[in-house]
């Protein structure tokens, strides 16, 4: 841009530190006038904290700004005079109720009444509803019911109820991973009234997980990396699809090359899976050795991300399961049978899944091992001491403190317990899903070394993730999915770059 | 982090001793200085040992119930129905003896068992079919309070054998019995709580119940099983009661509600703090107790009780869910 103007919107060392875990740290974004800007990263890399912060639903660390058409309107942001200052929010979900009209959905919160009775003046309402409709150039009545409209329609009523009253081509809206709500016939006609908004001058940030669509409607675009923004507002002509997916996986860590300096042997048994299916993923057959580290992956769409839960008995699927060739009876809503049979799972989501985090460190850690190694009338208190001191030391967990409650360690040292409280004793077979997601370097080497070892110790690992250095690092043979089903197969050697090429060949051969 | 472990070391022991005293014990205290107001406060001069012996000696049901609450709180449930259960068998107990003329230990038996069958529906549809549990306990009171009524013919039926109320008012140390049981069951409960794989079983399944399941125990069971030990206590609270007192007025049930809420929340305050515990809880509950008792040496009765135990809940809630903020950051 040569023309020197205003930014429509600007943010400024946005930051945000909960229970001492900072999730955003510095955050910058500006977007000009009639811009489409794309806002992308993985789960957990911050970018709904950072919208979250900018439409004032979690409150930023102090030092941090917002700008609009340099006008300081935070921060702190106040949520209730957000659509005065010409910010605009369309949600996942859209945010319609169905059962009620179109007219309804798009002035609650405004609706127009007569002054002495205070009832709703339909009419006028009404008439407000088509104005705002006009600026889409799209034709809905207003007393449709939103459950008899077709998707593309639902967005329209979303967009208009965010941008109402508003002159045009002015203000921001901010598309929140709208399109994951609209079904794929849908789309055309979603990015056609986005560049329709952004013609007329309204700025347009866009949140999404779908590198494809940010390259295809984009104009630039901000990646947020770990709770950092690692590249803002690059032109998105300069870069195609494995420029982009780069930028997103980053490569920051130095990870060793562990698969060749942590050689494991093969031994007898392991984990069999006959033609798993659950959640996306379908027909999984594989047997994963003792002593062996399988990693499953694939683009976010591909349904690897199904194949840790659903390996792991915590959702429920087809297909036969085996540990040490001895099946596993899987009941509908249990995940016990595995448990006993030697399988641990470290969850994606640690705080939902993984570790009870107002209770201690030693009351996490030891939870698991308490049927071994505690009798039924009495926990024993020396080996939970030793134990949990061994964690601590081992992972190098800190600050060592093995009465504190979990949610007052770092995100990283959480997962170093969460890992330690599984690999405390040997488990016959470990599944970890997305494991060094929000954890900082020195965290990320010390879990998938963890892994790698559990796996030199004689355990069946797998490694369910998208990170294709965490990958390369530890595994013996990776499968790539594609479409819910797993399309190629890696094995060492090979780098992270095989694996990126692998996924990203597939995907550029899948597009339509 | 560095920093405040390094300050924590220069912490002078007596102040560390008084810092755990103080974040632990503060119900202690407070309860000690409570005895002395009221020792002071009463005109005649009332002796302190006479008054807490009065105290303690309560035949009161709060300590049961009381632990049958902290155990369904602390597996995360929510049970309304523990003092109807408890009513329940106290008044089946001398109305099947006296009305019916069934004998006694068949009496206390049958009392005892239906306590159990009250916590099984409560177990069963809270659990198994996954319905709210507040709908459920507050439907089993009802129900359970109205066929009290029926089988006591909506009266207060007396007249179980005196020489069988033995075996609660019997005094040891000065103390009745029922007490001694009190303290014997809250020992009992806090062992297999604090200690126990099964009461860190408990432990897990209140605080994330997804991760107790990953890490291999049965949910379920624990869940149902809290239900069912619940309505034990409260089975047991009614026999006592029932033999104690030689009978049972089935309105009065409904009377032990507020104040056992209140020493169970009052409890999370104390010993270990943040935690539903059943030392805390009886802490609390001879706190309260004290506290009523001198309202009426004092001469206040009726509506002055209703808004201790009201205040002392929304209190204990309260500092409770501070404590709860601070132990998270």
């Amino acid at each position: 841009m040569t023309m020197v103007s205003t930014p429509r919107l600007e943010v400024k060392n946005l930051s945000v530190t909960f229970t001492g875990v900072t999730v955003l740290k510095n955050a910058h974004l500006k977007l000009m006038p009639g811009e489409i800007h794309a806002l992308v990263g993985q789960n957990g890399s911050g970018k709904s904290t950072l919208i979250k912060l900018i439409s004032g639903v979690y409150k930023a660390d102090s030092g941090g700004e917002v700008y609009v058409d340099g006008k300081r309107i935070g921060t702190p942001v106040h949520t209730a005079s957000l659509h005065e200052q010409g910010l605009a929010f369309v949600h996942q979900d859209l945010g319609l109720v169905p059962d009620l009209t179109v007219r309804e959905n798009v002035r609650v919160g405004r609706h127009a009444t007569f002054g002495f009775t205070g009832m709703i003046n339909k009419k006028k309402d009404a008439r407000a509803t088509r104005e705002a409709f006009d600026f889409l150039g799209v034709d809905i009545k207003p007393e449709t019911k939103v459950a008899d409209l077709v998707p593309s329609e639902r967005v329209a009523v979303a967009i208009a109820r965010a941008l109402q009253e508003r002159n045009l081509g002015s203000g921001v809206i901010v598309f929140d991973e709208s399109s994951r709500a609209i079904p794929p016939d849908a789309l055309e006609e979603f990015y056609g009234h986005i560049r329709l908004l952004a013609s007329q001058g309204t700025s347009v940030l866009f949140v999404s997980h779908n590198l494809r669509e940010v390259l295809k409607i984009a104009d630039r675009v901000t990646v947020l990396r770990n709770g950092s923004v690692v590249e803002m507002g690059a032109p998105t002509s300069d870069l195609d699809e494995a420029g982009i997916t780069r930028l997103v996986l980053g490569k920051d860590g130095e990870l060793g090359d562990y698969v060749r300096s942590m050689p494991s042997e093969i031994r007898e048994g392991g984990f069999t899976l006959t033609n798993v299916a659950g959640g996306r993923a379908f027909g999984l057959s594989n047997t994963i050795r003792r002593g062996e580290v399988v990693g499953y992956t694939g683009n976010v769409d591909s349904g690897f991300s199904s194949v840790g839960p659903l390996i792991a008995g915590v959702h429920p699927g087809g297909g036969e399961i085996y540990v040490d060739s001895k099946k596993i009876k899987r009941p509908k809503h249990s995940s016990l049978p595995m448990v006993r049979a030697g399988v641990a799972f470290i969850p994606q989501d640690r705080h939902y899944l993984g570790l009870a985090t107002e209770l201690t460190v030693q009351e996490n850690v030891t939870l698991p091992h308490l049927r071994t190694k505690g009798k039924p009338w009495w926990t024993g208190l020396a080996w939970q001491r030793r134990e949990t001191e061994t964690v601590l030391a081992k992972y190098e967990v800190t600050p060592p403190d093995r009465k504190a409650a979990v949610s007052t360690f770092s995100g990283g040292n959480q997962q170093k317990v969460l890992m330690g409280k599984w690999l405390l004793e040997q488990p016959a077979v470990l599944i970890l899903d997305d494991p060094t997601q929000a954890v900082d370097v020195g965290a990320r080497s010390a879990v998938l070394r963890a892994a790698r070892q559990a796996a030199v110790d004689g355990s069946a690992v797998v490694l369910c993730s998208a990170e294709v250095d965490d990958l390369a690092a530890i595994c013996d043979r990776i499968h790539i999915m594609e479409g819910g089903i797993v399309v190629r197969t890696l094995q060492q050697p090979m780098t992270a770059d095989d694996i990126l090429a692998a996924t990203y060949d597939i995907a550029k051969g899948s597009i339509t | 982090m560095s920093n405040s472990a390094v300050t924590e070391k220069r912490e002078s022991v007596p102040w560390k001793v008084t810092r755990y005293a103080l974040t632990r014990y503060s119900l202690v205290i407070l309860w000690v200085v409570m005895l002395a107001v009221l020792v002071i406060a009463i005109p005649d001069g009332v002796n302190p040992l006479i008054a807490l012996r009065a105290v303690l000696g309560q035949i009161s049901p709060i300590i049961f119930l009381g632990l049958a609450v902290v155990i369904t709180m602390a597996v995360g449930e929510f049970d309304l129905s523990f003092a109807a259960i408890f009513g329940f068998t106290a008044v089946a107990i001398p109305a099947l003896n006296v009305l019916y003329g069934w004998p006694i230990w068949l009496a206390i038996l049958t009392g005892f068992a239906m306590a159990l069958v009250w916590g099984l529906i409560n177990g069963l549809l809270i659990v198994k079919v996954g319905i709210s549990s507040v709908v459920v306990t507050l439907g089993t009171a009802s129900v359970a309070a109205g066929i009290g009524l029926l089988v006591s013919q909506e009266t207060t039926v007396s007249g179980i054998d005196p020489l069988l109320g033995a075996i609660a008012n019997t005094r040891f140390l000065e103390l009745p019995l029922l007490f001694w049981y009190g303290i014997i069951l809250v020992a009992i409960v806090a062992y297999i709580m604090s200690a126990t794989p099964l009461g860190r079983s408990m432990l897990f399944v209140g605080s994330n119940p997804a991760v107790a399941k990953l890490a291999g125990i049965s949910v379920t069971s624990v869940r149902i099983g809290a239900y069912l030990a619940s309505a034990a206590l409260c089975g047991f609270a009614g026999v006592m009661l029932s033999l104690s007192l030689g009978g049972f007025n089935p309105i009065s049930a409904a009377t032990n509600l507020m104040p056992t809420f209140a020493a169970v929340f009052l409890g999370t305050v104390a010993v270990i703090p943040g935690r539903f515990n059943p030392i805390g809880m009886a802490i609390a509950a001879y706190f309260l107790l004290t506290g009523v008792f001198g309202l009426q040496l004092l001469g206040f009765t009726g509506w002055v009780v209703q808004v201790f135990y009201g205040v002392a809940l929304v209190v204990a809630v309260t500092v409770s869910h501070l404590l709860r903020k601070r132990i998270k950051t």
